[in-house]
């Protein structure tokens, strides 16, 4: 049996169930639930480093994160709301959320202490404090706490199959049933989540790097802060 | 305390015998820089050597060649006679004590087991280690009671006496120390180099220290080597030779401008007339016309002057020193700090002393400068910052260095022992009576 | 929710029960193993600069792959059948390790110089001073890692559940279907209790084992 016999078949690819289908399904399921979360998310742990308040909560809420099991939520959420896009994507959304909130509050209260007084020093309000000191500063940790949720999305995104719901999990999921013979397409499914969910993490990475240069380093000691705070893959 | 089981069981070289040898050592380091080159050095026992030098002079890479932390690139190094390459290194090791900034302790053990190490490592019985770890922390001046608790809950000063306790267990006869004092505030670095001092002269240890702070050296060293860029030595020799006649210009340079003024360091406080003075609760109760007073709290701590031409504010008190322990240094900074010309000086309980003034501070310098010209013959005259000397015809030397002019205040010589006197002890008197007046009149209070 | 059906499980002693037990192993097996691989593997590679940088960024790339697609993968490479446990073990171990190597690290990397040569100036040899001082200083942050490993090996257990094997995960798979959400809630609350509590456990054992090191984690 060719494991690589159902990627290789040009008639997977095509049709309203073939590949591209399915890779298309699978990014809008994991850029709207992350643009959505982001919307939240990005507001709120602004406001929170910037006051720095809040830091339990946001703290305590990384941790309990990573504690829900993605597959749960997901199911949970389709079995009370029925199957299609929007329970599919607001679960998602909800997973997205914590990495995108801590990045941002740790980006936003990380801000040199001594830029912050200066820029209050001269005379800055808090929304321009924000922009022109905080902002730059916090970018690179924002883009990094986006890397993180679409980690999570695209990975909780196969997961959705099982959900009735399309995207490359549906591969996996097909292909079990199929019994033994089934197994490239499970493969091929598994083969495509993968090479998606890398080249979204080192393009993300690539993102973050760069501005990180342009913007001048993340202190060692966030970005160990940070290493215990992200929320495992899915 | 007992000094006697702490002596070093290896003999004590009387004939100055020298323990570490450095021969046309040099070290140069994978990257082509020369830390440390061609040289020659004799570190003699039983005393401290101190290495002094800007950053990158090869201090550390000397020190650490002693120990084999690091090893020349050329030239050899012999510890009595015998070339380090041939004892083991973690033998060595073992033998000598080594302090390092912020005392390098473990942070994971207690202080008590901190100090164990060496003897454990030595293979002493647990019994054996405790009981000398305990003896060890009392030398070292703390109590007991901190042996189970770990280094986090020290306080700096308390760790570094820790590191040196730690240093001492295995009673080597040789002690390397590490810039050991560089992370404390400079109240517990005093007192921590005054610690060391005192075991060193009790246990008579051999110390190689190094240091980039110049006063450090001049406290601590008997003997101070003083390093340039390039691991080459600039100069050698005690402080006191180093201060009166720096070789060349980095030396002078290093040494500072007010070389001079440091050289204070090595003339005691102790045996300068210490006047009474009056002793107020409150600036307010200074009568109009009547002399400063010394303002005091509950405890007889001095607060700051009063004047009765500042009315009842609290002038500040300036810089005090410690009557019985502290240096001319400390006298003379306390006397050109002070609001009154008055150097305050206290108890060592931090009471009120009495007062020194200011023209018997600088009578006292003068003598000072008289007796180290003495011993150096004309250098004095050729050191720049004597320019004021008196002439260098040693008859005018004498004449200048005699006994005070005044027999009715007898002061003793400069860097005689002290010798408390009744008198030194301030009961403040009744408000009014025999008020101070500055200077002269002062010292007639006093005697 | 639906009490009769989890006191009827619970009686039966066997659903729920036994699919918590599994999840346990399921779950702590490949953080034991990790440990044990990544403890010398991160000491080596924190004594080199060459093979670190490139080695922990392939590490950072296996850790973004989604982990059912690994469930799916290995059986390929290891000759299993896709319903066998052991790869989700191996899954799971290849994550901890990825992640709990960097932990290791940076746990040795951030041994103060100065305590390192303080051990080294008091002779002792590099295989005790790797032993007594450096590693019991490295084990704050490697702590740190392994509750951050436990609590998502617990949580991804469950996700094995798509492919037929999720321990308690496999409530969830039974709520899908039979439309009915008592399993699916019993399921996430004993995940996120498990995972608390180990979280707690592996807290509590820290402090006993590194008294000296309260509130100095990373």
């Amino acid at each position: 049996m060719n494991v690589f016999s159902f990627l290789l078949d040009a008639e997977n690819w095509a049709g309203p169930s073939g590949i591209w289908v399915r890779i298309g399904q699978h990014v809008f399921y994991s850029v709207a639930s992350v643009l959505l979360a982001a919307l939240v998310a990005i507001p709120l742990g602004v406001l929170i480093g910037h006051t720095r308040r809040g830091d339990a909560v946001v703290s305590g809420l990384s941790n309990a994160a990573r504690a829900v099991p993605t597959l749960g939520l997901l199911v949970l959420v389709v079995t009370l709301m029925g199957s299609g896009y929007l329970p599919v994507v607001l679960a998602l959304a909800v997973l997205a959320v914590p990495p995108v909130l801590v990045n941002t509050a740790a980006g936003f209260r990380g801000a040199d202490p001594g830029a912050v007084h200066a820029g209050r020093a001269l005379g800055m309000t808090g929304w321009q404090l924000v922009r022109q000191v905080e902002l730059p500063l916090a970018v690179p940790l924002v883009v990094s706490g986006l890397r993180s949720a679409s980690l999570q999305v695209v990975a909780t995104a196969t997961v959705a199959a099982l959900a009735a719901a399309g995207g490359l999990g549906r591969f996996v999921v097909d292909g079990q049933n199929l019994g033994p013979g089934g197994y490239p397409q499970m493969f091929a499914g598994a083969v495509l989540v993968a090479l998606l969910a890398v080249l979204v993490d080192l393009g993300l990475g690539g993102l973050g790097w760069a501005l990180q240069r342009r913007t001048g380093r993340i202190s060692r000691e966030d970005r160990d802060h940070l290493a215990t705070l992200q929320p495992g893959t899915a | 305390m007992s000094s006697v089981s702490l002596r070093a069981s290896v003999a004590e070289d009387d004939d100055g015998q020298a323990v570490i040898t450095f021969e046309a050592v040099s070290k140069t380091y994978r990257d082509g820089t020369t830390a440390v080159s061609e040289l020659d050095l004799v570190l003699p026992s039983d005393q401290v050597s101190v290495l002094v030098g800007p950053s990158g002079c090869g201090k550390t890479t000397t020190l650490q060649m002693i120990n084999r932390m690091i090893e020349p690139t050329a030239g050899s190094i012999s510890w009595d006679g015998t070339p380090l390459p041939q004892i083991r290194r973690t033998t060595l090791r073992r033998q000598m004590g080594y302090v390092i900034q912020s005392g390098g302790l473990f942070p994971h053990r207690t202080v008590l087991d901190n100090i164990c190490t060496v003897p454990t490592l030595l293979g002493w019985s647990r019994a054996r280690s405790r009981s000398r770890a305990l003896e060890l922390l009392s030398l070292v001046g703390l109590d007991r009671s901190l042996a189970q608790r770990f280094p986090a809950q020290l306080s700096g000063g308390q760790q570094q006496r820790v590191g040196v306790a730690r240093a001492l267990a295995a009673d080597p006869v040789l002690l390397l120390m590490d810039e050991p004092f560089s992370a404390v505030d400079p109240v517990v670095r005093a007192d921590l180099q005054e610690l060391v001092k005192g075991l060193q002269r009790e246990l008579g240890k051999t110390i190689v220290m190094i240091t980039h702070d110049i006063d450090e050296a001049m406290i601590m060293g008997d003997q101070v080597v003083i390093m340039r860029v390039g691991g080459r030595i600039a100069q050698m020799g005690t402080p006191d030779e180093i201060l009166d006649r720096p070789l060349d210009d980095f030396v002078a340079g290093f040494v500072g401008r007010d070389r001079g003024y440091r050289a204070l360091t090595f003339a005691p406080a102790a045996g300068l007339p210490v006047a009474r003075i009056r002793s107020v609760r409150s600036a307010a109760s200074v009568a109009t016309g009547s002399s400063p007073a010394v303002v005091v709290d509950g405890e007889g701590r001095p607060l700051g002057w009063a004047d009765a031409a500042h009315g009842s504010t609290l002038l500040p008190l300036g810089a005090t020193f410690a009557a019985e322990t502290d240096t001319l240094r400390a006298v003379v900074d306390a006397a050109l700090s002070s609001p009154v010309g008055l150097a305050v000086a206290v108890q060592s309980s931090g009471r009120l002393a009495g007062v020194v003034s200011a023209a018997d501070a600088l009578e006292a310098v003068r003598r000072r400068r008289l007796q180290v010209a003495e011993r150096h013959g004309s250098a004095v005259a050729a050191a720049p910052d004597d320019g004021d000397a008196p002439s260098a015809d040693p008859a005018t030397l004498h004449e200048e260095a005699g006994p005070p002019a005044d027999p009715a205040a007898p002061r003793q010589e400069v860097g005689h022992p002290p010798t408390p006197s009744p008198d030194r002890r301030t009961t403040p008197p009744p408000d009014g009576a025999a008020p101070a007046g500055p200077a002269d009149d002062e010292r007639e209070a006093a005697s | 929710m639906d009490l009769d059906w989890i006191a009827r499980n619970l009686a039966d002693g066997q659903d729920i029960v036994g699919l918590l037990g599994l999840h346990l192993v399921l779950a702590l097996t490949p953080v034991v193993a990790a440990l044990v691989i990544s403890l010398p593997l991160g000491y080596a590679v924190s004594r080199t600069r060459a093979v670190a940088g490139p080695l922990l960024a392939l590490f950072g790339v296996v850790y973004s792959v989604p982990s059912l697609a690994l469930f799916v993968a290995l059986p390929l490479v290891l000759g299993t059948r896709i319903l066998d446990p052991l790869n989700i073990v191996v899954a799971l171990t290849i994550y901890t390790v990825a992640l709990l190597v960097r932990s290791v690290v940076d746990g040795f990397r951030g041994v103060p110089a100065q305590t390192r040569q303080a051990a080294q100036a008091m002779g002792m040899g590099p295989l005790r001073r790797v032993l007594t001082v450096e590693l019991p200083l490295a084990m704050p942050v490697v702590f740190a890692g392994l509750r951050v490993v436990t609590v998502s090996n617990i949580a991804l257990v469950s996700v094995g559940a798509v492919i037929g094997l999720g321990a308690l995960g496999e409530l969830f798979d039974l709520g899908l279907r039979q439309g009915f959400y008592t399993p699916i809630v019993v399921g996430i609350v004993l995940i996120v209790a498990l995972a608390l509590l180990f979280d707690g456990l592996i807290l509590l054992v820290q402090r006993l084992c590194l008294p000296w090191s309260r509130g100095a984690a990373a």
